[in-house]
């Protein structure tokens, strides 16, 4: 019948065509995935990484209590496990900050140009 | 929910009610008691109940209509949608999107229950360690059943970190065993303490009003501010415990 596309008033994406269009939405379906983790206040910064630390002491030192209740140690593993438990939680506290730094790399502000430019199409409630 | 010590909460009150942690006593409401366990509907139960229906009524009133052009409850419902979908897709990828249900029924729960916390005389769910553990906890297991459905016992080299010399392995897989247990206690803790905090915060200020007489309407003030902080801190967090999810599930099924 008519051309759909040549009709005034259109809106842009129908002109695009329908294989354009399920192209873009399939590509964006095998998108790499980014873990990032967008924080924005001070306080949610430091509860998390907080968090993070005493997660990694308490579980090595709860692991080393346990081991040492069963195999009779007591008190070799509980010492052992206390340090590396703080390990655990200070390596847990590094990834953390990485996570959150990754939003703040170069890499992202270049392409935070195209990306606003994305948000504004589609009011992506996710635009920052 | 199982209240086991619920005796010894009762035999010590922990706060009277001027208290600003009165808010967070555990009442029983219909005691149930089934095989030495106590097993009570408390007023915890009851407002996960309520958050459930609430979650219930927001999506399928909303949804009901189903216009091609929606109205502003529409609107709100697929938004949530939308923003739980992109948010699993961004950070966990594809083939995670078979996880959908899980992770927005998560999202869901715990934004409403911060969200209902928020109404004056509710109870907030969320400001309990074992609730916000026992989420965690599924969280965690999930993760780690994914891991090894879809990776058998190769899914164990997340614990080998690449390019570790011979001699500090033993060392480094325990640490990372460690990283990888503390996984659940970190998501719940965060989500407990900023709910707990919060709520005292406020309650402790309203202590003030009433103690500073006419320069009362200082911490009022405050206040106001500390409600609308609240609010962002209740969505803040059902979003961090929903993405953190992603990111675990992101490396069980990715495996770095």
């Amino acid at each position: 019948m008519t051309n759909r596309g040549d009709e005034p008033g259109t809106p842009a994406h129908k002109r695009e065509g329908f294989e354009a269009r399920l192209e873009k939405a399939l590509s964006r379906g095998k998108a790499k995935p980014s873990a990032r983790l967008n924080e924005t206040s001070a306080f949610g910064i430091a509860t998390r990484l907080v968090a993070e630390l005493v997660a990694g002491l308490v579980v090595g030192g709860g692991l080393g209590w346990f081991l040492d209740r069963w195999l009779g140690t007591s008190p070799w593993l509980l010492i052992v496990f206390f340090a590396l438990g703080a390990v655990a939680g200070i390596s847990n506290v590094f990834r953390a900050a990485r996570q959150m730094n990754a939003i703040r790399t170069p890499e992202e502000t270049q392409k935070s140009d195209d990306r606003s430019e994305h948000d504004r199409d589609k009011g992506d409630p996710r635009g920052r | 929910m199982i209240v086991r010590n619920m005796t010894e909460i009762k035999g010590t009150p922990v706060a009277d009610n001027h208290s600003p942690l009165a808010q967070f006593e555990i009442k029983r409401l219909v005691p149930i008691e089934v095989g030495g366990y106590d097993i009570s509907f408390t007023n915890s139960a009851l407002f996960m109940v309520v958050v459930v229906l609430a979650i219930t009524l927001f999506l399928s009133v909303g949804m009901s209509r189903r216009a091609i052009i929606p109205g502003r409850w529409q609107v709100m419902v697929e938004s949530v949608y939308e923003f739980v979908a992109g948010m699993l897709h961004d950070t966990a990828g594809h083939e995670a999107r078979k996880f959908f249900p899980f992770v927005f029924t998560l999202f869901m729960f715990v934004l409403g229950a911060n969200l209902v916390g928020m109404i004056p005389y509710s109870f907030t769910v969320t400001s309990h360690i074992i609730v916000t553990f026992a989420l965690a906890l599924t969280v965690f297991l999930v993760v780690t059943l994914v891991g090894f459905y879809k990776h058998g016992l190769h899914f164990l080299s997340l614990f080998v970190p690449k390019g570790v010399p011979v001699v500090m392995l033993p060392v480094i897989v325990i640490i990372e065993v460690i990283s990888y247990l503390s996984r659940p206690l970190s998501l719940s803790v965060r989500l407990f303490a900023n709910m707990l905090a919060g709520h005292t915060m406020l309650k402790v200020f309203g202590g003030f009003v009433a103690a500073l007489g006419v320069f009362g309407i200082l911490p009022v003030a405050f206040m106001v501010a500390l409600t609308g902080l609240e609010f962002v801190v209740a969505i803040l967090q059902a979003y961090v415990f929903a993405v953190l999810t992603c990111i675990y599930l992101n490396d069980a099924i990715h495996l770095h």
